[in-house]
């Protein structure tokens, strides 16, 4: 059986009178410790889709359809049971790091909210896998880490704290939303090779957003083409993006071979 | 050769100095007056209760630095203990007055809808009323006592603070790591608690310490018109309430309390501002 399993998902977006539509009639499945990523244009609607899970988006969303991670149902779970989903099963990494991390808060601090509130760890146990976790993503020095401000770190550092606080509750299921884009190139690197490696040691599975064929080529075994809302196309990552059905897929391809024409 | 480097620590600290002077010359200020307030029972030349008719209404002199009052009572004195009051009083009154306004501004902000709407009017109706008036009756109602005029003080001066708090949590709530902080399961309590209210202390400060001079000068206002600090407890707003009736005869009774509050309020608005600057640009 599926891990994450979405069926009919529409998300709609009130605006004065009226609903936008988003997300539109989009089905999926992710099986234990596979790498599923959704690509599209910007608007496409595939960040809508990964926040919808944990039903992360504002007020004014319309969520309907049906998820479920296992067993358990998320579209029509309460509060209750989403705060111990959020960060404890389904976790989360976004793209900007310099703004996904509280400036004021140190990152041992941050970091032990997640430990805290997800697992059993006493203080002192969350401390200690709090720094085990920061040597996992290769933060050097991880215990004066712990005291350090996001400021006081680089980008690629905080994105590398951000996976930790991520993977720190062991999640069954990671959604990265564009966590390489606002990255410098050679840092991309470098993170995308941490998140594959991470993934396979801890048979995560993954749902990664992204608009970068590149980086899914590198880490995802299948993928989804989302355009205008719908999900255009779905499957091996070989076959999609050697064989495109569609034109949304062949549209982005061509993107890419315009840009590394230029680099 | 390479040439040296210059010393990295003393030029930003300098830097930071001459950025700041206004911070310090206010904090300066603000600190001498805080020394004298606090020393007032040691480092006062007379007792400020001690009335000598003998004495009344003398001129500064070697012997009376400010001069003496109508029932010959030591002014320096008096300002010094009067200094105690007025910063009391100023910081107290603002202490409420933070404390009501950013959690009103915090859950207006941070929940919103209907619950923002209602404080939000709770706030336009208080500002409506001219404060004075407000604080005469409620001090009229009540005895005006330094509790009462505090805790009075406060409740008339938090709506600025509410709304600065709701502004700025407006913009934080819409900020990732608010979104980050919810995906990792935090509840709305903790998130307004440990996410959004520490990052609104830099703003709070500063309205604070240029608060801080406005309830002085209320302080001042009420005492003068004798619904503040009751005599014989010196206040600067009494002390120069009781030398308007010898204002023709004796220059310094009003003068020298009008000059302190001045003083005070100057420096913790030169502090605000100071802070504002370094803190908010």
């Amino acid at each position: 059986m599926a891990l994450l399993s979405v069926e009919h998902l529409s998300v709609s977006y009130r605006h004065r009178d009226t609903l936008v539509r988003a997300v539109d009639d989009v089905s999926f499945v992710i099986e234990a410790g596979e790498v599923l990523a959704l690509v599209g244009e910007s608007g496409s609607g595939k960040s809508s889709v990964a926040l919808a899970l944990a039903r992360l988006l504002p007020p004014r969303a319309v969520i309907s359809g049906r998820a479920a991670l296992k067993e358990t149902s998320l579209l029509d779970a309460s509060e209750e049971t989403l705060r111990a989903i959020r960060g404890g099963t389904i976790a989360y990494v976004f793209q900007d790091p310099a703004t996904s991390l509280n400036p004021v808060m140190t990152i041992g601090a941050q970091l032990l909210e997640a430990i805290v509130w997800h697992t059993p760890a006493g203080h002192e146990e969350a401390r200690r896998l709090a720094v085990w976790w920061l040597r996992q993503v290769g933060i050097p020095m991880p215990e004066l880490r712990l005291r350090a401000y996001p400021h006081q770190l680089s980008g690629g550092m905080q994105q590398r704290v951000c996976l930790a606080m991520a993977l720190a509750a062991r999640p069954s299921l990671l959604v990265a939303d564009e966590p390489t884009t606002a990255l410098d190139v050679t840092i991309q690197v470098q993170i995308l090779r941490l998140l594959r490696d991470l993934q396979r040691r801890l048979n995560l599975s993954v749902l990664l957003i992204s608009h970068d064929l590149t980086v899914v080529e590198r880490i995802a075994h299948r993928v989804g083409v989302m355009s205008g809302g719908r999900l255009a196309e779905s499957g091996a990552v070989d076959q999609v993006l050697h064989r495109p059905a569609h034109a949304a897929t062949q549209a982005l391809l061509r993107a890419r071979s315009a840009m590394s024409f230029k680099t | 050769m390479r040439p040296t480097p210059p010393p990295i620590r003393a030029f930003v600290w300098g830097k930071a100095m001459r950025e700041s002077r206004l911070v310090v010359a206010g904090g300066l200020a603000l600190g001498l007056l805080a020394v004298i307030a606090i020393l007032a029972p040691w480092i006062a030349p007379y007792d400020p209760l001690a009335v000598s008719l003998p004495e009344a209404l003398l001129p500064p002199s070697p012997a009376h630095w400010v001069g003496t009052d109508p029932l010959g009572r030591d002014v320096l004195a008096r300002l010094m203990y009067g200094a105690r009051i007025s910063l009391v009083i100023g910081v107290i009154a603002v202490g409420v007055a933070v404390v009501i306004g950013t959690m009103v501004g915090l859950v207006a902000g941070y929940v919103g809808g209907r619950v923002d709407s209602v404080l939000m009017r709770v706030v336009d109706t208080m500002l409506a009323f001219p404060s004075i008036f407000l604080l005469l009756a409620v001090i009229a109602m009540l005895s005006p006592n330094i509790y009462n005029i505090m805790v009075v003080i406060g409740l008339t001066s938090w709506m600025g603070v509410a709304r600065l708090v709701r502004a700025e949590v407006l913009s934080l709530k819409e900020r990732e790591f608010i979104l980050a902080a919810r995906a990792i399961g935090a509840s709305t309590w903790r998130i307004m608690w440990r996410h959004v209210l520490p990052n609104v202390t830099a703003p709070v400060l500063v309205a604070a310490t240029l608060g801080v001079g406005g309830a002085i000068l209320t302080e001042s206002v009420l005492s003068y018109l004798g619904l503040g600090v009751q005599p014989p407890t010196p206040s600067w707003g009494n002390i120069l309430n009781e030398g308007r009736v010898a204002l023709g005869v004796a220059w310094w009774l009003t003068l020298s309390p009008g000059v302190c509050i001045l003083v005070t309020v100057l420096a913790f608005n030169l502090l605000g501002e100071g802070l504002r600057e370094r803190f908010l640009k």
